[in-house]
């Protein structure tokens, strides 16, 4: 049982208060799910439940936490990991070891538990987790999903009955998303394990939650079951959004609950897909393109064409290929076939640096670009690469562009997660390239700041870029891409208009092209729209 | 302040230990023009050093720990070893001119941002790490660790000028210094394991000095232009990519330590 | 998994290079090298780990350059091989077969203690060298472990960031073109330190500040590397009592890191069994260091393995106990070969 008594925190050195006046309280065996903009204070609210804050990151703190009847903040995290719980977000930096049964044992050994009951907590660990084939893996060889099983189950080893996860699956693909999903909803109907976990993408987990809490700028704004909290609350995935703007009530949560609300609204009868807009230049051109690595084919014959002002989203599952295309295009690997056009010129034999000045490639770590003290900086750095000239008005322009007026001084790392990823998309189009790849950009950000992004990118668009975008969330694509390209296995296995594609598929249509099938609906907007008329 | 005192005056005793144990030839060699038999044959000199050394790492190691103990300094200290002990596998794949090690200039700006403790660890378990991994364990490895712990803990000793020219000149000059002293330190370490038995080798009745100039051409011979090449890596890794690193370590100096915990009293308002 | 018990190779390791060290007679010393690579081909795993230093190239540079060092060095001997002018500094003077033989042992010496090593470094895979740490310096053990976890983890990141920097125009030339790469690194690497520590706290890792000692573990270092610069400074006086000296110093470190260990509270998990196996081998080395033993003992008189090519150059003796006794470190090659081919057992 988890009490939280006017809890008022502040990190060291800021003047502002992450936590502000909380008041919360959570029974044994429920499954509470913690949500709220960024900065409002979830990761905070969380680290509270098992000491890490103070005691780890130190600060001003005021008010009281309880957890089963101990003071946290007299007892620290040290007693507290034997009753909580803690997984965070990144996948790659919570081993301490690169064995899986050893890192299990870790806290085991902390804790000077006797070596044959470990053994039998590790066994059991693992199959609760269904980690038993993994257990002689090194480590590097899992994948993220796996990853974050072991750090649940590494968390679980001193058999605590409170689990406090960070956005465990922000950094996950949607399979390994769901593997971990399927794994906590687990423990909590089958084990009675108390859950708490802050998550930003709610539609797969929110049925299963007893609770949302919403948290904004370090106060709760509503607490209580999923259904209320989401009434009042502007935000949540499509289907609320669409209910709630419609006035559905109770406000369905996922799309079998949104059924028969669906049914009274009739579906128009698809639109013939307007002609084909008058040829426009093309400014990617990818001719059978393929690629090996050790010996296997992930690209087997790419065509594919981009042309000024549209939008194309490139989805599939892991490892069908997605980002060794990209790479291919702007040069980082070498395809063993094919050719690739920008603007009508090969890139057969150019250096990568060549290619990119024409090319805007985001990455899928955005810090891996950060280097400079300044933002302006790491802009000019990308200018001097090119030996352009750099021209602070120019520059100045594009922070506006990109919404970062005046943080042109500080220190990019300082910045929040959703600004230096702007920071970092400026660095690569600070040269303004016609092509923009984009890989994985939305990835742990939340709905604001995706909103913020998609205004940069519509604003390109319209100044008559072209946009080549990889991504797992089919929202966003549903929201930006003209056209969707769906890969699978090195190959391209539909191409055509968002709407017909994402709409068709079973794996991933969005949430409203579920509800409504066949309508060509993507979004809540398109729903409204079609409704206002 | 007491620990101070111990840690300060355990680094005092095995820096005098070390000493000895470089100087014990010409030592043993200046006791013999007395006339009487060398006490240890030069065979069996790197039983005596190595033991010395492998105390004197035995104790810094502990005392060292036990003040470093916390989860966010083990944590670092992992991860820099690791990234500093990747630059290792360069080293060892280069055939060029030998003794540039791209180790050495991670560990000194680790010990001039952190301090001279986090310094000697961090010399120390690189050089531990990167053999373990390299398939490198030799006999000279306490020697290694011993001597490039004292790298990292010197570095942390340095003041650090405010203007940043002058921090980069003190930086490559001590890289240069390093360089030579590394390279100077661990051939009179090794000199007892190559070279043969002072009765033998150096004729009777010639003296400290006759041992020196030997050694001197030993050094020539094997290691001035290793110790050239390593100096002037240093020197230039630490120019190219010294101050900027300086000054991203330094950043994270603030969060990595231990962070104060205050209790504010609780207001009872109304809401 | 190893045939053997880590512990059981590091004592194998300590006697093969304590023998090459003290011993001085040449055809033992051969013997001592042919028995490390026997046991290394008969132990080591089918993957080579790491990268092997080349073994012969170094052998054949470090024997070459003992050998011309001892003959231009020292004019000893019987036996002149060639003479040079004497007014020469250092170099003048006869140049004797006598003093290239005992350059060559010398080499030989450093060789075999090289195979030693080597055959050590092969067949200990990283993970239980790892495992090795003793209790005292369990937080740096730890250490050694989360280096090892991230080194491979190190290079993924120094991939992605050169291809980041790659697609913003940086181009590789110069030594300054590294700083986009080594910053984000180091940086990167920090963040990640920091996660990482706020799991281990999270998992229960002891306290954020340091570990108090011992009063009496506090003082015994002190005075033990007092006691070691005492014995040292007389050994090198002249007085064998130093070793005495040393070997308190070392006895009084010794016990503060067992007074240390206690402290750490901490169990093992999966700790490794010593078997039968691992107590032979142990055996084996005791046995082979027998001939050092041997002249300690009242009444036995001169040692068993020196040897010296001056004045005049002889034919090394060859004691057939002294070779069966070395011969106990062939113990591991012949009781892997009677197990079978060594497998990559599952852990």
């Amino acid at each position: 049982m988890i009490d939280v008594r006017g809890l008022t925190f502040s990190y060291p050195q800021s003047a502002r208060p992450a936590l502000r006046e909380v008041n919360w309280h959570v029974g044994d065996g429920e499954f509470v799910l913690v949500a709220g903009p960024s900065g409002s204070g979830k990761s905070t609210l969380l680290r509270c439940l098992n000491g890490l804050v103070p005691h780890f990151s130190g600060g001003t703190i005021a008010g009281e936490v309880t957890v089963d009847g101990l003071d946290v903040i007299t007892a620290g995290p040290r007693r507290l990991s034997r009753m909580v719980g803690f997984v965070a977000q990144d996948p790659e930096a919570q081993a301490v070891l690169d064995q899986v049964e050893g890192e299990i044992a870790f806290a085991l050994e902390n804790a000077a538990i006797p070596p044959a009951e470990m053994r039998v907590r590790v066994e059991e660990t693992l199959d609760l987790l269904d980690l038993a084939p993994l257990r002689d893996r090194s480590l590097s060889t899992l994948s993220g999903g796996e990853r974050q099983r072991l750090a649940i189950a590494a968390a679980l080893a001193l058999r605590p009955h409170i689990l406090v996860l960070d956005e465990p699956t922000s950094q996950l693909d949607p399979q390994s998303a769901e593997d971990v999903l399927r794994a906590l909803v687990r423990l909590n109907e089958d084990l009675g394990l108390t859950i708490i976990m802050a998550e930003h993408r709610l539609e797969r987990i929110i049925r299963h939650a007893d609770r949302l809490t919403w948290l904004d700028d370090g106060r709760i704004a509503a607490d209580g079951p999923a259904r209320d909290v989401l009434t009042q609350i502007d935000a949540g995935p499509p289907i609320v959004r669409l209910g709630r703007a419609l006035g559905w009530r109770p406000l369905p949560l996922t799309v079998k609950e949104a059924k028969p609300f669906a049914a009274t609204i009739s579906v128009p009868v698809p639109v013939e897909p307007s002609p084909a807009s008058p040829a426009v230049a093309p400014l990617l051109e990818v001719d059978g393109l393929r690629f090996a690595y050790n010996g296997r084919q992930t690209l087997k014959g790419i065509d594919l064409t981009i042309g000024a002002g549209e939008a194309v989203a490139l989805v599939g599952r892991n490892g069908a290929g997605k980002s060794t295309l990209l790479k291919c295009v702007v040069g980082l690997l070498r395809p063993l076939a094919g050719d690739v056009r920008i603007g009508g010129q090969s890139t057969r034999g150019r250096s990568v640096a060549d290619i990119c000045r024409e090319v805007g490639y985001l990455p899928q770590n955005p810090d891996d670009l950060l280097f400079a003290e300044t933002v302006l900086d790491e802009f000019r750095v990308t200018m001097r690469n090119h030996h352009l000239p750099e021209s602070t008005a120019e520059l100045e322009a594009l922070l506006g562009q990109l919404g970062l007026d005046g943080a042109g001084e500080s220190y990019p790392r300082d910045l929040s997660v959703g600004q230096r990823q702007r920071v970092a998309l400026g660095a690569v189009t600070v040269t303004r390239p016609p092509l923009l790849l984009l890989d994985e950009p939305t990835r742990g950000l939340d709905a604001a700041t995706k909103a913020e992004l998609v205004a940069v990118w519509r604003g390109w668009l319209a100044a008559g870029a072209a946009v080549l975008l990889v991504t797992h969330d089919v929202e966003l694509a549903a929201m930006i891409a003209d056209r969707t390209i769906m890969l699978s296995g090195g190959e391209i296995i539909a191409a055509g208009p968002t709407r017909e594609v994402l709409g068709s598929s079973p794996h991933f249509a969005p949430q409203i092209a579920r509800l409504f099938p066949r309508s060509g609906w993507l979004t809540p907007a398109d729903v409204l729209k079609h409704i206002q008329r | 302040m007491s620990r101070k005192i111990v840690t300060g005056t355990l680094f005092a005793l095995s820096a005098m230990i070390g000493l000895v144990a470089l100087a014990y030839p010409f030592l043993a060699r200046a006791r013999e023009i007395a006339g009487t038999e060398p006490l240890l044959r030069a065979n069996e000199i790197p039983l005596l050093t190595g033991l010395l050394i492998s105390l004197c790492l035995a104790v810094l190691l502990v005392e060292l720990q036990g003040q470093a103990a916390g989860a966010k300094t083990v944590a670092a200290l992992g991860i820099m070893v690791a990234a500093t002990s990747v630059l290792r596998f360069i080293e060892v794949g280069i055939p060029g001119p030998g003794g540039f090690s791209p180790i050495f200039a991670p560990i000194i700006l680790g010990g001039y941002v952190f301090g001279p403790r986090f310094g000697f660890l961090l010399g120390a378990m690189t050089l531990l790490v990167s053999a373990i991994i390299t398939a490198g364990v030799g006999p000279w490895l306490p020697y290694q660790m011993f001597t490039a712990g004292w790298v990292g803990l010197t570095a942390g000793l340095l003041p650090h000028p405010r203007r940043p020219r002058a921090e980069m000149a003190l930086l490559i000059g001590f890289g240069l210094l390093w360089g030579f002293v590394y390279g100077l330190i661990l051939s009179l370490y090794s000199w007892p394991y190559l070279v043969g038995d002072p009765l033998s080798t150096w004729t009777p009745g010639a003296g400290v000095a006759d041992a020196l100039r030997r050694y001197a051409v030993f050094y020539v011979a094997t290691s001035l232009l290793w110790d050239s090449a390593a100096a002037a890596g240093n020197a230039l890794l630490l120019a190219a990519l010294g101050p900027p690193s300086v000054r991203a370590l330094t950043r994270f100096r603030g969060r990595m330590q231990f962070q104060a915990v205050h209790r504010a009293p609780s207001q009872a308002q109304t809401s | 998994m190893t045939t053997f018990d880590a512990r059981a190779w590091l004592a194998w390791l300590a006697a093969g290079s304590l023998l090459a060290i003290l011993i001085g007679n040449p055809l033992y010393l051969l013997l001592l090298l042919l028995i490390s690579r026997v046991v290394e081909a008969a132990c080591a795993p089918p993957a080579a780990r790491g990268r092997r230093l080349p073994l012969g190239r170094i052998s054949l540079m470090i024997l070459v350059f003992s050998t011309l060092f001892n003959v231009l060095m020292a004019h000893y001997g019987r036996t002149v091989l060639w003479s040079l002018p004497d007014g020469w500094p250092l170099i003048g003077g006869p140049l004797t077969l006598e003093a290239a033989v005992f350059g060559f042992i010398n080499g030989l010496r450093l060789v075999t203690m090289l195979s030693f090593f080597m055959a050590f470094n092969t067949i200990v895979p990283v993970h239980e060298l790892a495992g090795l740490t003793p209790r005292a310096l369990h937080e740096l053990g730890l250490v050694l472990l989360i280096a090892i976890t991230y080194i491979p983890e190190t290079t993924l990141q120094y991939r992605r960031i050169r291809d980041a920097q790659a697609i913003r125009g940086h181009e590789f030339n110069g030594l300054r073109a590294w700083r986009p790469i080594i910053i984000p690194l180091l940086i990167a690497g920090l963040e990640r330190a920091l996660n990482l520590s706020e799991t281990m706290v999270a998992r229960g890792y002891g306290s954020t500040g340091g570990r108090a000692m011992t009063p009496r573990a506090r003082l015994l270092m002190p005075v033990g590397l007092l006691l070691a610069l005492a014995g040292a400074l007389r050994l090198s006086w002249g007085g064998p009592d130093g070793w005495l000296l040393v070997a308190f110093g070392a006895l009084a470190v010794a016990v503060a890191w067992r007074d240390l260990g206690r402290l750490v509270i901490h169990t093992r998990y999966r700790p490794r069994r010593p078997t039968w196996a691992d107590g032979l081998v142990a055996l084996g080395a005791i046995v082979a260091l027998l001939p050092l033993i041997w002249p300690m003992l009242p009444g036995t008189g001169r040692s068993l393995v020196a040897y010296s090519p001056y004045p005049q150059l002889t034919m090394p003796p060859f004691n057939l106990w002294v070779g069966l006794g070395l011969f106990g470190l062939v113990v591991p090659a012949v009781l892997a070969l009677a197990r079978g081919p060594v497998a990559e057992v599952a852990r």
